[in-house]
């Protein structure tokens, strides 16, 4: 016993030797490379070149950048991308980088012991978040930055429409520069999907309408599609967990503008309203109801997550699903999956409604709060600068696919873009399977991907998801849009109005989400428990929620 | 008397007492085959999935067995470049922190279950308040990062480096199994507190400590949130933390559906990782406990000491 | 008595002097960060430079729409935890300490030792499975007994035992080893006597055995009480859905979603919930040590 805790004693003690004296090492190096900046504040503008040019600063300049972690990103200090960047701008970046599980502990952790990073990147800070700091001088209003230096800035304002307007803060100020990936078939991602060689086999057509979607789930219950005998056919399912899966994504919008991306909010005359107090909301709960008391909506809607979703779309042998609410083909059926039904559905057109109402619900693809210029940063002009090039569309190639010629190229002339015109880019053979890669950024930081750059990728029949998606939109849902002045816009709060609201719309949003699937499932009765259900919201201080709102809207409109 | 009493008793004895017992033995063994079975079944599910094909796991068609067994869940593990470096962080974290957590609870656990200590309910109190309260993250944080321990091993072992429930119950079992004749006999002899402990109370405590060891080590071991708060090299991260990045890695993006082919095996790859990673980060357990249930022999020495 | 004693035990303050310089640098001094509970904490101004606002977050939370709701859940399903959890690990450790047949003994301790390790995902997962109306196993089983399926996970009264029971399903193994531990600490002596007496197995269990290991009982049973509003988020957060949402919302769920919700920070108002439920469970822990002192049980001080 006495020779075992020895042994074990001596084992612990050289174990922690070790690891001290390698950790030591480390921290003392990594102080021994940690530059100084040399230029002090009011020289820094004369080191930055004049706007659009590179390199950027005259002197090698060094910014610190505390950035988000991303997994497909081995190194950003020893990134190819990293290295190019440095070598056209002249700019060393010091990277500080939270693990992205972590990353906003990280983030608070890092200011609140006052070492302030320079540029603060690829954590979407929030505009609340944005307006708070900023008010405070924390944050930098990068307005005189874009005048002097935002060459790719200004081209994005004019190019994207209303990524300018998205991003400033009442009083007119901003804080921070956007990530804008404008993906297409995200855009209008509340979508159902129907598995079209039942229709095909039971001589029935594509649904437009609501009273027709119902005849048509009622042949799929009852006609016995799959051939087997049995009456196992699943109608219509949705999920509890995924993308745009919940049972009223795609089918309250034949009743009443369902816009899942903004609270459901909208915009009417200059009003905001909600939907879900409405006739129109109990009048597609009804519907909901009565698909669900003739089986026609599968009870695991409410309950099932992505991993059960996709044991119901793959079932093995033989298909028991008709029909799925998805924003994509990957949530109930497999890409390229062995079944190849992820070919087989086909999305169900913007449904016409009782009342006529043929509606498609929109939401941005602008995330805000993507790079951000702090009041520590000693050169806050070549710090803008680097941002404002990475908007630039070869940057954007290079930050988020990798190098010319390796990762992708330009395409040639005569390839055809997903959207049918000729193409912009297209992608190599990938050499790795490796997920993890050091030669771009993947993602991280401000990047400039308008729609028509996106589209512009050589259509890949190996891959044709991205077509497929993108076919899909336009002809099914881009002709029912809901109207522009409609869609509630990007809003920013005050930390007051933040903190009031968290509360408010957790528990308003939950209740909405519960009570839809019991007047759905019939465990709560739409013709007894709506107006229980209108006063419960108002006792939720509904009036008062949409008030703060407004109140926000308003001080954007002026 | 009570012999007196078992003398008579022994005359019916061995009937009784062996058909009691037979019974309890049967009942016993049995309920503790149904409970096996019943924690055996997901333990085999865990495993079959993670050698299955992904997309049987997908669809729902691996239930107990594998279903065209693959190594791809454990090759992608094994193949990324932090994980030997990681497996040995934690391996030198867990020793290292164990061995700390198992000396500090025993020194503070013998003391406080001496009932001759003044001042232990004051100090029981002081160290349970520390379960319930605590400053939260940014002061700890602050703090390891004025001690200069950011970024550094020592900030994964010595922010954790006892834990208070292990206190308490070594001093419950120190309470309960040393009893007070042994310390009035060899404070007789002579015998003070250090040599007390040292010869007496740690040779009679193994079963506890092997309990508490088993406890800091599987802490220790199974340590995430630490690493993501305090660390920055990769080559300092833990096990747990690879692991996790690994499974992240495999994740689909909706936004980015592009290259399909890629996005159906990494999506396939994150069925497989699910389990594998459960298989590769519990085995280092599973594979010490043998050793740790040595230790649940009864009464090891107290039967020796007392002669 | 006392400074006499003290000094007569200054050996044992030596031992413990590691232990408590310890728990005073790395648990009481950040302990002053607790403050932002009665703050307005902005990372920028630092703990000490935010602005005080008293009760402002305690208020909110108290005022919250589902505070009743969040509370009442989180207590019956940690009661319900708690009371339903107790009698396993115990029973399993004495089942144990009988087996004669050490293969059989050492297999079993472990294979219900591996599930703990199991991530809570996973477990979620399996869970969910399990009992799947459609062909999960419960059903599958109770279609055979030709009875009903049930969606049992659409049914909010059904949560609380769904989440209680395969939580001590999947921990009962590895809270079982501290009593097995404490069982290994019986003096033997005792055992042989009562053999020689005559007593059965299950006689010794009843007298020897379980009051051997009621002490640990207690202290666990103490500390647990101490725990009562930490349920933590994770699993519940994986078994919620809308259906049964009334009776899953617990406190830590509330927190996070309204966290996730909340586009400003929310560092302040989760500190104070969590000083909320501390000092809640002190008094609660304190109360148990006290009626476990006037029955002359085992108790913390």
């Amino acid at each position: 016993m006495k020779r075992w805790m020895a042994a074990l004693t001596s084992l612990a003690l050289l174990a922690v030797l070790v690891l001290s004296g390698c950790s030591s090492n480390k921290s003392e190096s990594s102080q021994a490379t940690a530059s100084t900046t040399a230029s002090s504040p009011e020289a820094s503008a004369d080191v930055v070149t004049a706007a659009g040019q590179l390199p950027i600063t005259t002197e090698k300049t060094t910014i610190k950048v505390l950035a988000k972690g991303n997994p497909y990103v081995e190194d950003f200090a020893t990134n190819e991308f990293t290295k190019y960047l440095e070598e056209q701008t002249n700019i060393h970046i010091e990277w500080e980088v939270a693990p992205e599980k972590s990353a906003v502990e990280k983030l608070n952790l890092v200011l609140g012991s006052g070492d302030l990073p320079d540029v603060i990147m690829g954590f979407n800070v929030t505009p609340t978040q944005q307006l708070i700091y900023g008010e405070q001088g924390y944050f930098l209003d990068l307005n005189p930055y874009i005048e002097k230096y935002g060459v790719e800035t200004k081209k994005m304002f004019d190019t994207v429409a209303g990524v300018k307007d998205i991003i400033t803060a009442p009083g007119g100020k901003i804080y921070a520069l956007p990530y804008v990936n404008e993906c297409y078939h995200c855009s209008m991602p509340q979508k159902m999907w129907i598995y079209t060689p039942w229709l095909e086999k039971l001589g029935l057509k594509m649904p437009t309408t609501t009273d027709e979607l119902y005849e048509v789930l009622k042949a799929f219950k009852t006609q016995d599609p799959n051939g087997n005998g049995k009456a196992d056919e699943i109608p219509l399912a949705g999920a509890a967990v995924g993308a745009n899966v919940n049972v009223d994504s795609f089918i309250m919008n034949a009743f009443i503008l369902n816009n899942t991306a903004t609270q459901r909010i909208y915009v009417n005359n200059g009003k905001l309203d909600v939907p879900y107090n409405k006739p129109e909301w109990r009048d597609g709960l009804a519907y909901m109801h009565k698909l669900y008391e003739e089986g026609l909506i599968a009870p695991e809607t409410f309950t099932q997550d992505r991993d059960q979703s996709k044991q119901m779309g793959e079932n093995p042998d033989i298909n028991i699903l008709g029909a799925e609410m998805a924003q994509h083909n990957g949530a109930f059926t497999t890409f390229k999956g062995p079944s190849g039904r992820w070919l087989e559905v086909k999305t169900v057109a913007a449904l016409k409604g009782p009342n006529g109402l043929q509606i498609t619900p929109f939401r941005q693809s602008v995330t805000p709060g993507s790079y951000i210029i702090t009041k520590a940063s000693q050169n806050p002009e070549a710090a803008f600068r680097l941002a404002d090039l990475l908007y630039n569309q070869e940057m954007t190639l290079r930050s988020v696919e990798g190098r010319p010629d390796v990762e992708w190229k330009y395409a040639d002339k005569g390839e055809i873009g997903i959207n049918g015109k000729q193409a912009i880019w297209k992608y190599l053979p990938k050499q790795s399977t490796n997920a993890v890669q050091n030669v771009s950024w993947s993602q991280t930081g401000p990047s400039l991907r308008t729609n028509d750059f996106r589209l512009g990728l050589v259509a890949d029949p190996e891959n044709p998801t991205e077509v497929i998606l993108y076919d899909e939109t336009k002809k099914n849902y881009e002709p029912y849009k809901q109207d522009i002045n409609t869609l509630l816009p990007q809003l920013f709060f005050t930390n007051d109005e933040a903190m009031e609201l968290a509360d408010l719309e957790k528990t308003i949003n939950d209740y909405i989400t519960e009570m839809i699937a019991r007047f759905v499932t019939g465990d709560a009765s739409l013709d007894k428990g709506w107006d229980e259900y209108v006063k419960e919201l108002d006792g939720m201080k509904l009036n008062r929620y949409l008030e703060i709102y407004q109140s926000a809207y308003d001080a954007k409109m002026k | 008397m009570v012999r007196q009493a078992g003398r008579i008793r022994m005359q019916h004895a061995p009937i009784r007492e062996a058909s009691a017992d037979r019974w309890f033995n049967l009942v016993n063994y049995l309920i503790l085959s149904l409970f096996l079975i019943t924690v055996l079944y997901p333990l085999i599910f865990v495993a079959s999935a993670s050698i299955s094909d992904p997309n049987a796991v997908i669809s729902g068609k691996v239930w107990l067995w594998p279903v065209r067994p693959t190594l791809a869940g454990y090759e992608a593990v094994f193949q990324h470049k932090l994980i030997w470096i990681s497996f040995r962080n934690s391996v030198l974290y867990t020793v290292a922190g164990t061995f700390i957590n198992v000396a500090f609870t025993l020194m503070a656990a013998y003391p406080l279950a001496r009932k001759d200590l003044y001042g232990k309910n004051a100090i029981m109190l002081m160290l349970v308040f520390t379960t319930m309260f605590s400053g939260g993250l940014i002061p700890s944080y602050l703090l390891v990062k004025d001690l200069g321990m950011l970024n550094t091993v020592w900030s994964m072992i010595l922010p954790g480096a006892m834990s208070v429930f292990n206190v308490i119950i070594t001093r419950t079992y120190l309470k309960t199994t040393i009893p007070d004749e042994l310390l009035e006999a060899a404070q007789l002899d002579g015998c003070n507190d250090f040599k007390f402990v040292w010869k007496i109370v740690i040779p009679l405590s193994g079963p506890v400590i092997a309990v508490i060891t088993l406890y800091a080590a599987v802490g220790l071991w199974n340590q995430y949130f630490n690493a993501l708060i305090y660390l920055k090299s990769p080559h300092l991260y833990p096990l747990q933390l690879v692991l996790r990045d690994i499974l992240v890695q495999n994740e689909v993006d909706p936004n980015m559906l592009v290259d399909v082919k890629d996005q159906a095996a990494r999506e396939g790859l994150r069925q497989l990782l699910k389990y594998s990673l459960i298989v590769i980060s519990s085995l280092p357990l599973l594979a010490v406990y043998p050793f740790v249930q040595k230790h649940f022999v009864k009464g090891v020495m107290i039967g020796s000491l007392k002669g | 008595m006392d400074w006499k004693q003290a000094k007569r035990s200054w050996q044992l303050y030596v031992l413990l002097l590691l232990p408590i310089s310890y728990v005073l640098l790395f648990k009481y001094y950040p302990m002053y960060g607790a403050q932002i509970a009665f703050k307005d904490y902005v990372p920028f101004d630092g703990i000490t430079g935010s602005d005080w606002v008293g009760t402002k977050h305690f208020v909110r939370f108290f005022h919250s729409y589902e505070f009743k709701k969040i509370l009442k859940n989180t207590l019956v399903i940690s009661l319900y935890s708690l009371i339903a959890g107790i009698p396993f690990p115990i029973l399993l450790a004495l089942s144990l300490n009988y087996i004669k047949n050490k293969m059989f003994k050492k297999s079993v301790q472990m294979v219900t030792y591996a599930p703990h390790f199991i991530s809570v995902v996973v477990m979620a997962g399996i869970i969910l499975e399990l009992l799947e109306p459609r062909n999960g196993l419960i059903n599958n089983l109770l279609r055979e007994l030709g009875m009903e399926s049930i969606n049992f996970m659409a049914k909010p009264d059904y949560f609380s035992s769904i989440y209680v029971w395969s939580g001590i399903w999947q921990n009962v193994g590895f809270a079982c080893i501290i009593y097995l531990a404490a069982l290994s600490g019986i003096d033997p002596a005792l055992h042989e006597a009562a053999v020689i007496d005559g007593a059965s197995k299950f006689q010794r269990m009843r007298h020897i055995d379980l009051p051997g290991i009621v002490p640990i009982i207690m202290i666990l049973l103490i500390l647990d009480t101490g725990h009562i509003l930490d349920l933590g988020f994770e699993k519940v957060l994986l078994l919620q859905n809308p259906l049964n949402a009334r009776t899953s919302e617990v406190i830590d769920t509330y927190v996070y979603k309204v966290g996730l919700a909340s586009q400003a920070m929310n560092y302040s108002y989760s500190t104070a919930i969590n000083l909320f439920k501390s000092v809640i469970g002190l008094i609660l822990l304190v109360s148990v040590n006290q009626i476990a002192r006037k029955t002359k049980q085992e108790s913390l001080w």
